[in-house]
């Protein structure tokens, strides 16, 4: 008898136990994709993490902009041996595939991408309460989307493109790059629905993606590619939209009048919120060692602008003291990444990747192409005069045009990550700026991922 | 039912830790002189409570010379983790130095939960203790893995026959005891994080307007696949006793072959992703394993015992993932796993020397931006240029084979015993000593071997490290320092693993003082360690498989103790 009572306690323990769903386990304090992005307040909050992307050390944070400044003519490293030299290494064309900023460049951007494919392969199947937002969501993935591979594929060259949504990373060995051509194919048809999705700016939106952003980017890739047409049809209507203008310049870049009307797109940051996380540390990369305002110390010296750029500013110039400043020592540096008021590496300045001024100055150089210099001189000037320069009393022939229009790129849009793009796709970075051997207009793909996956060829010279 | 036995256990562990950490207002950081802005707090608590039920029904009997063990059962082991984080800032002073004392507060919390369920039978039977067998059979489910693999099956198999039992085996006093043995088995492995197999969608926030905007996205790539790494492994045994069993000898094969290896991979990172834990390819380990010990032999009143051990180690990667023949990662990707070669075999270049004039550079192949000063690295391939190619495997950090033998003495109640341990074949890679200690850079305090070595054209001409340059960040610097500390079999070791010198008072004495026993004794751990290795521990490595052998400071120096003792019994 004894041992059926056994028995039975032991079937019944087994019983009691053994249960299967006990082996389903899912987190209680981490959200599963399984069941997220399932209705519009989580679709919003996957298109925040979007955004947040852009605020990555690989793209607006630091990387792209030292990679969009460095290697021109006007900033310089000051301590290009720090921070395991990879500011320096732009500064002097030495670029080494184990950088970590080309790392940092290379991952941050395509996990930026593959977030805007998350976002769209899901959005389709969500439902907002009002059909406009999902459609303006919709043309800000592609925005973003079209934004980075814009900028992978001006630092690499041929890139991998990705525009599913990734299920099963293992399957996307062997990939190979795709040609420049290709990608920038993808970035033109992203940007030309975009366009179509976009609102135009109103005050709600204006720290979103707007129309006239999508505009302007896409005449910034045509200018790029050497299409002027159509390069001015873009820029043309973000001029006709009237969505934005030239502003004063103490206030274009002022932390109290952030998002004014002269700016298109930036990337927004903050001092002092979430633990001192959502603020640039771009003051700290690039300015001065010796710049001590706000009793901060503790900046790098990375990216600090020649004594002789500094006097390129006439003494009328409006911008001279605002855009830029200059030390004792005659270190300049630009000023357009405010002091921050926490701690040094928690600067509260957006990053302006497009701006008015920079349609203008685009459009006078598309016009001084089409040899309508005089239209040309038109756009210079609304530049020159808010920068009480008066009108441009030069030569009007071509060239003289283009070195006062190439000029006042570089005054009016100093640090703010275009030198370098600008002189590549004017044909002029070696002449300009002395580099022998052509290899060195790309960066090198990352080591790590060459390692990674050999299928990825690695750009020649490197 | 006779010999039937059920058997119920309920067995927990319950780990709890609180950490508080205080960081004051009065201490200055890295650039920033004291008295800070503000301080930083932070408070953590966790609690872990882990329980295994175990049900298990077992059968022993005994039929004449025939002994039958039958083992059913079931078992469940689960695990809760739960923890808080609460980061204080907004402190006034330094009054009150914990979380207490602030005014801002951010609080995170972890709750992680894993289960085991399995379900095992086993079959154990001897004939005579000559004839041995046992078969087994478990099968086992974890929450950790994938829905499509949580389950694994794992059968063993064993037996044994102790061959100096049978009746036509010669009585001799050389032989005493004989053994022959042979298994097989599989075993799984599920080592991984709680929620790995899962698409995990963690916080990444923007700013619109100056106001927080929660965002939120996939990090991680799901894999409902993930399932269990399996291991077979074949043992053939011979376990002989010698002199009536005063001498045993045992030798041993293995091999095991490992399947669906649980490695976090470095994948493309156009996907977004940067590793994805999967369960990928198959490796073979296999060696012998020699020992020897005698015990009991006598010299006059001099007693003598000794041991000796050695184990070979053959490791060989037999496949990667499909259409991968290679993963090279780690610290500058020298730790490089291939098809047909050993896991993670640790690649660098070969040094010779620095170049001393500029024209010396000229003339031989060199990374870009070397200067008079930094490393000459031998052009393997002779093809004229220093790349990729030039690297070459330095060996692994699992070693050719490891060693120990002993020795204890008993003379007229003075004892002493001594134990060694040695590793040969083993290669390291040192994080520290490459990036701080031997660069030859800024940011960090040379050791004494980089000083004694390190080139310099009037004080040390004859120097074969890179001369100190703090402002070259070239190449040739940022590439080789690596290289520096990567020495063929670098890791090898002899350890004199622990000496104990002793004295037990003799039986007379112990009467008087009424103790049945009395002794004084010294006893010595790690002793000393006969290595060419610069770094803090021979032993260091990292927990991930693919780069074994990656040394850092996180890897502590073994400890040395000393020990003087009294042992009394009454």
């Amino acid at each position: 008898m004894k041992k059926y009572i056994y028995l039975t306690i032991a079937i019944a323990a087994l019983g009691l136990i053994s249960c299967e769903k006990e082996l389903i386990q899912n987190p209680s304090t981490t959200k599963v994709a399984d069941n997220f992005y399932s209705n519009e307040a989580e679709m919003e909050e996957a298109v925040n993490a979007v955004f947040a992307t852009l605020q990555f050390t690989g793209v607006y944070d630091t990387a792209m902009p030292a990679v969009g400044e460095l290697p021109g003519e006007d900033a310089y490293d000051e301590t290009p041996a720090n921070d395991g030299g990879v500011y320096g290494m732009l500064d002097d064309f030495i670029v080494i595939p184990q950088s970590s900023l080309v790392a940092n460049v290379w991952k941050d951007s395509y996990q930026g991408i593959q977030r805007t494919n998350i976002v769209l392969n899901r959005i389709q199947e969500v439902d907002f309460e009002a059909p406009e937002t999902k459609q303006a969501r919709i043309g800000e993935m592609l925005f973003i989307r079209s934004l980075l591979y814009f900028n992978l594929v001006r630092t690499f060259g041929d890139v991998p493109l990705v525009t599913d949504e990734v299920e099963n990373p293992q399957e996307y060995f062997g990939q190979t790059r795709a040609a420049v051509s290709e990608v920038y194919k993808q970035i033109i048809a992203d940007l030309t629905e975009a366009e179509k999705n976009l609102p135009i700016r109103n005050d709600s939106n204006k720290g979103r993606v707007v129309k006239t952003a999508a505009q302007t980017l896409l005449g910034k890739v045509h200018l790029t590619l050497g299409d002027y047409a159509n390069a001015k049809s873009s820029l043309l209507k973000v001029v006709a939209a009237k969505a934005h203008k030239l502003v004063p310049v103490n206030e274009v870049f002022s932390p109290d009048n952030e998002l004014n009307e002269e700016l298109i797109f930036v990337v927004q940051f903050a001092s002092g919120t979430n633990s001192n996380s959502e603020g640039s540390d771009a003051y700290r990369m690039f300015n001065p060692t010796g710049r001590q305002d706000g009793g901060l110390s503790g900046t790098k010296g990375h990216g600090v602008l020649k004594p002789d750029f500094f006097s390129l500013y006439e003494d009328v110039d409006t911008r001279k003291n605002v855009y830029v400043g200059v030390l004792e020592s005659g270190l300049a540096y630009t000023n357009k990444i405010a002091v921050p008021t926490t701690v040094v590496g928690d600067s509260p300045s957006d990053w302006t990747v497009l701006r008015y001024a920079d349609v203008l100055l685009m459009l006078a150089e598309i016009e001084n192409e089409f040899d309508n210099s005089t239209t040309a001189v038109d756009y210079l000037n609304e530049i020159r005069n808010r920068a009480n320069l008066g009108d441009f009393s030069g030569s009007t022939d071509k060239t003289s045009v283009f070195a006062e229009i190439d000029l006042q790129r570089r005054l009016e849009l100093v640090w703010e990550g275009h030198r370098w793009f600008d002189l590549l796709r004017q044909g002029r970075a070696q002449s300009v700026l002395g580099i022998t051997d052509v290899n060195k207009l790309l960066l090198p793909l990352p080591a790590s991922q060459i390692a990674a996956d050999p299928a990825l060829v690695q750009n020649p010279g490197y | 039912m006779d010999g039937l036995t059920y058997r119920f256990s309920l067995g927990g562990d319950y780990d709890s830790y609180v950490r508080d950490y205080y960081y004051p207002i009065g201490v200055g950081s890295y650039r920033t002189p004291a008295p800070r802005a503000d301080a930083n707090g932070e408070q953590q608590k966790q609690n872990k409570i882990n329980y295994l039920l175990e049900n298990t029904l077992t059968y022993d009997k005994s039929f004449g010379k025939h002994h039958l063990n039958v083992l059913g059962g079931y078992t469940f082991q689960k695990e809760n983790t739960d923890y808080t984080r609460v980061i204080a800032t907004g402190f006034a002073d330094d009054n009150i130095q914990n979380i207490a004392g602030a005014s801002a507060f951010t609080a995170s919390a972890d709750v992680g939960i894993w289960t085991l369920e399995s379900y095992l039978a086993r079959l154990q039977y001897d004939f005579d203790s000559k004839y041995l067998l046992t078969a087994a059979i478990r099968r086992d489910g974890s929450s950790r893995f994938g829905i499509n693999n949580r389950w694994g099956n794992f059968p063993s198999i064993a037996a044994g026959w102790v061959f100096s039992r049978e009746n036509f085996f010669p009585q001799n006093d050389i032989v005493t005891f004989g053994k022959v043995s042979a298994s097989w088995g599989q075993t799984g492995n599920n080592q991984i994080g709680t929620y790995a197999s899962k698409a995990l969608v963690t916080d990444s926030n923007y700013v619109f307007g100056g106001g927080i905007a929660p965002g939120y996205i996939t990090t991680s790539a799901p894999n409902p696949d993930l399932g269990w790494e399996v291991a077979s492994s074949l043992n053939i045994g011979l376990d002989l006793g010698l002199f009536n069993n005063k001498l045993n000898f045992n030798m041993a094969y293995y091999k095991t072959n490992t399947k669906d290896l649980l490695l976090d991979v470095p994948v493309p990172q156009q996907t977004g992703y940067d590793n994805v834990l999967a369960n990928i390819g198959e490796m073979e380990n296999q060696g012998w394993e020699f020992q020897l010990s005698g015990n009991g032999f006598y010299l006059g009143d001099l007693m003598v015992g000794f041991n000796a051990n050695l184990t070979s180690y053959e490791n060989k990667v037999l496949a990667l993932g499909p259409g991968q023949d290679k993963i090279a990662t780690g610290r500058d990707q020298l730790f490089t796993t291939q098809i047909g070669r050993p896991i993670a075999e640790i690649y660098g270049y070969t040094l010779d020397g620095v170049f001393k004039t500029q024209d010396e550079i000229d003339s031989t192949p060199h990374l870009d931006g070397t200067l008079t000063g930094d490393l000459r690295v031998v052009d393997i391939n002779n093809d004229g240029v220093i790349d990729d190619e030039d690297k070459i495997s330095k060996g692994t950090y699992a070693p050719d084979f490891t060693y120990g033998f002993g020795i204890n003495l008993d003379y007229k109640g003075f004892t002493m015993s001594a134990n060694f341990i040695g590793v040969e074949g083993r290669t390291l890679l040192d994080g520290d000593l490459s990036s701080i200690t031997e660069s030859g850079e800024g940011f960090g305090v040379p050791n004494t071997y980089y000083f004694n070595n390190r080139y310099h054209p009037v004080n040390n001409p004859d120097g074969f490290l890179g001369q100190p340059n703090f402002g070259n960040y070239s190449n040739s610097r940022k590439i080789l320092r690596s290289s520096v500390t990567v020495e063929e079999n670098n890791g090898d070791y002899l350890r004199f693993r622990d000496l104990r010198l002793g004295y037990n008072f003799q039986k007379d004495l112990l009467d008087r003082i009424k103790l049945s026993g009395l002794q004084v004794y010294f006893s010595g751990n790690n002793l000393f360690t006969a290595t060419k290795w610069r770094g803090w521990n021979p032993d260091g490595t990292s927990s991930d498989i693919l780069t074994s052998g990656y040394n850092t400071g996180g890897n502590y120096p073994i400890s040395k103790t000393y020990t003087i003792g009294l042992k009394i019994t009454y």
